[in-house]
């Protein structure tokens, strides 16, 4: 994965200033947002510690309103229940908003395999999915595109001419998909919270497509990690401004919705069959650590992936993974704990800027410190090297014995993410040495 | 054992190890309080900065002559007294789906000044596709169902509804839009580009 292009700098840079100055805007006219933040980081603890209890009054209600709750341990089992309810709905297409936990369990590619496409319905992963490409930013997917790169690629895939404005594309996008919002009998979508007292899922959204998700397609499956929980409705009054102004510096999206199961019988339309997923996949194991566990206060707004001086620098596809930024590099190696991504929480400067503009207070500075320290403990090659280094510089002896013989070693290991400099043919004390005497 | 009862036993073993409980905060609040005279302005400034756009009317025989100068095409009409009110009498061209409108016409349960946000649900909003279908949607709504804040939006639903929740409820703040392209933004994403609101005193 390419991790220095400047183009790419230039675009993601421009996003993020943007970003910057509409959320330091909107969180100006709130009267307290350290207030909001330390009222959110309180609620969110105290629903993780009683989330056995919240989890099954959701189920409990939800179920008292039709909805048939599921519960999967992992990817698989998440996606083995999916395609069951896709199955029986009888649909050949399934309309989805955004939901990153369905990146997270690659649902798409298996729908495919499984004769199920899957249409992406939010501009931005509408773009990135004719692409053939992952989102690059959990909030905003299509982050590292411009409009030129947008509009080559409706121009091949939908027939439109080239040259678009956004205006002009996002029209395209929308006539692209009207139909298929009624011609689906499947739809499928994430949650922003689950409120455990009405057992409703809420959904938080601008372009009005996941509204159209729970409403035209016979069947809803909504997917859920089992952390987004919360206890009462009105706890929503706090929580959806604090994610608008963090994620998107709106002081409330234009849709936050809530869906509490099939249509009822005096409402005049809605899906007959709702079904909730509720998504381990790791998260007990995060909730088990208990240093770690405040990383499950997440509600995933994205901001401090646009604070990261390392994700401004190099984009969310160089992460490799569902969730980029610092929020990713610190759950990703629980998340993901068998395939290797430990070196994660290296990629940052530890400069601060994500913990504050974090919404639940997260301490991600701690807990990307706690991830270095984890990856130095399990030992490896990084550790033998700094041991070296740190013989090799205890004394200038040994310090211009190891340069010197770094002169001679071709020290360009293969396969590196970048490039080592190489060592100078002669050290600054010799050189002027040479340039004192004439 | 189902997965059910082996993730709730891992969990509960989890959080049998307690993490230190953050302070609680101090008493505070997000948003400053809206002083009552301040309401309608607030609600206005708000509404308009999301390109809404209002209107106000000093009865409802008012209230049907902005109707009906709103109105184009094929209307698809929501429940309710203010609806009823607001459109007796008038040749509407009403459509039954609402597929097939170009504007579809509802009231609501609460508007909230200090986001200029319309709050409805599948009752008040005749469903879940009439207000988000149609290329623009107009919302009847009396002037007493103003409040402050998001947090008594919430009160009047649970006051209304509960227990008996419509299974959608919804906070409307501007009309649809995006900023997926370079942050620019474009209205009527995926919902109504328009967003119109007859407000009657």
């Amino acid at each position: 994965m390419k991790a220095a292009d400047p183009r790419l700098r230039r675009v993601i840079g421009k996003a993020v200033a943007s970003w910057g100055e509409q959320t330091a805007r909107t969180r100006a006219r709130f009267l307290d947002f350290a207030w909001g933040r330390a009222a959110l980081r309180a609620r969110k603890a105290d629903a993780l510690a009683r989330l056995p209890g919240l989890l099954e009054e959701f189920e409990r209600q939800a179920a008292a309103r039709g909805t048939r709750v599921h519960w999967a341990q992992d990817a698989a089992e998440a996606r083995a229940i999916v395609l069951e309810v896709a199955r029986r709905s009888g649909a050949r297409t399934a309309v989805k908003s955004k939901s990153m936990v369905t990146e997270e369990i690659g649902l798409n590619a298996f729908l495919e395999e499984h004769g199920i496409r899957p249409v992406e319905t939010d501009l931005g992963e509408f773009i990135v999915q004719l692409r053939g490409e992952p989102p690059s930013h959990i909030v905003t997917p299509a982050m590292h595109l411009t409009r030129e790169d947008i509009g080559r690629t409706f121009h091949e895939r939908l027939g439109v001419p080239e040259g678009g404005s956004p205006e002009e594309l996002t029209a395209a996008a929308r006539a692209a998909l009207r139909t298929g919002f009624r011609a689906s009998d499947l739809g499928i979508t994430g949650a922003n919270f689950l409120v455990a007292e009405t057992g409703m899922i809420a959904i938080t959204e601008n372009e009005g497509n996941a509204r159209l998700v729970t409403a035209l397609p016979r069947v809803h499956v909504a997917l859920a990690g089992i952390e987004k929980v919360i206890a009462t409705l009105d706890e929503l009054a706090l929580f959806l401004p604090m994610l608008a102004v963090s994620g998107t510096g709106q002081q409330l999206t234009a849709y936050n919705t809530l869906i509490g199961g099939p249509r009822a019988a005096d409402e005049a339309d809605g899906p007959e069959e709702c079904h909730v997923v509720l998504l381990d996949n790791g998260r007990t194991r995060l909730l088990a650590d208990a240093d770690a566990r405040e990383t499950l206060h997440c509600i995933r707004c994205g901001a401090c992936l646009n604070a990261c001086p390392v994700f401004r620098a190099v984009g969310g596809h160089a992460y490799g993974t569902t969730y980029q930024g610092p929020i990713g590099s610190v759950i990703t190696p629980h998340l993901r704990a068998s395939e290797g991504f430990g070196h994660l929480p290296s990629a940052s400067t530890l400069c601060g800027a994500c913990n504050e503009v974090c919404p639940v207070g997260i301490d991600l500075q701690r807990q990307l410190l706690r991830g270095r320290r984890s990856r130095a403990r399990a030992g490896g090659l990084e550790r033998l090297l700094l041991r070296l280094w740190a013989f090799a510089a205890g004394s200038e002896r040994r310090w211009r014995a190891a340069l010197a013989l770094a002169r001679w070693l071709p020290l360009r290991p293969r396969a590196s993410r970048r490039d080592l400099p190489q060592v100078a043919p002669e050290s600054f004390r010799t050189w002027w040495r040479k340039r004192e005497r004439p | 054992m189902t997965s059910r009862d082996r993730i709730l036993a891992r969990i509960r073993a989890a959080v049998a190890t307690p993490s230190p409980a953050p302070a609680p905060p101090p008493p505070g609040a997000l948003f400053a309080p809206i002083p009552e005279t301040d309401l309608l302005a607030r609600f206005e400034r708000e509404f308009a900065a999301l390109r809404g756009t209002l209107h106000r009317a000093a009865g409802w025989e008012e209230a049907r002559r902005l109707v009906a100068g709103a109105a184009r095409g094929r209307v698809a009409l929501g429940p309710g007294d203010e609806v009823a009110s607001a459109t007796r009498g008038l040749a509407l061209d009403a459509v039954g789906d609402v597929a097939d409108a170009d504007l579809g016409i509802t009231g609501c349960d609460a508007l909230v000044a200090a986001t200029g946000s319309i709050v409805l649900t599948a009752r008040s909003g005749g469903g879940r596709a009439l207000s988000v279908l149609p290329p623009a949607h107009l919302v009847i709504a009396r002037r007493e169902q103003l409040v402050p804040h998001l947090a008594d939006a919430f009160s009047v639903l649970r006051a209304r509804h509960a227990p008996a929740w419509p299974t959608l409820m919804t906070v409307i703040t501007g009309p649809s839009r995006t900023a997926d392209i370079e942050k620019v933004l474009v209205l009527g994403a995926h919902g109504p580009r328009e967003l119109f609101l007859i407000l009657v005193d």
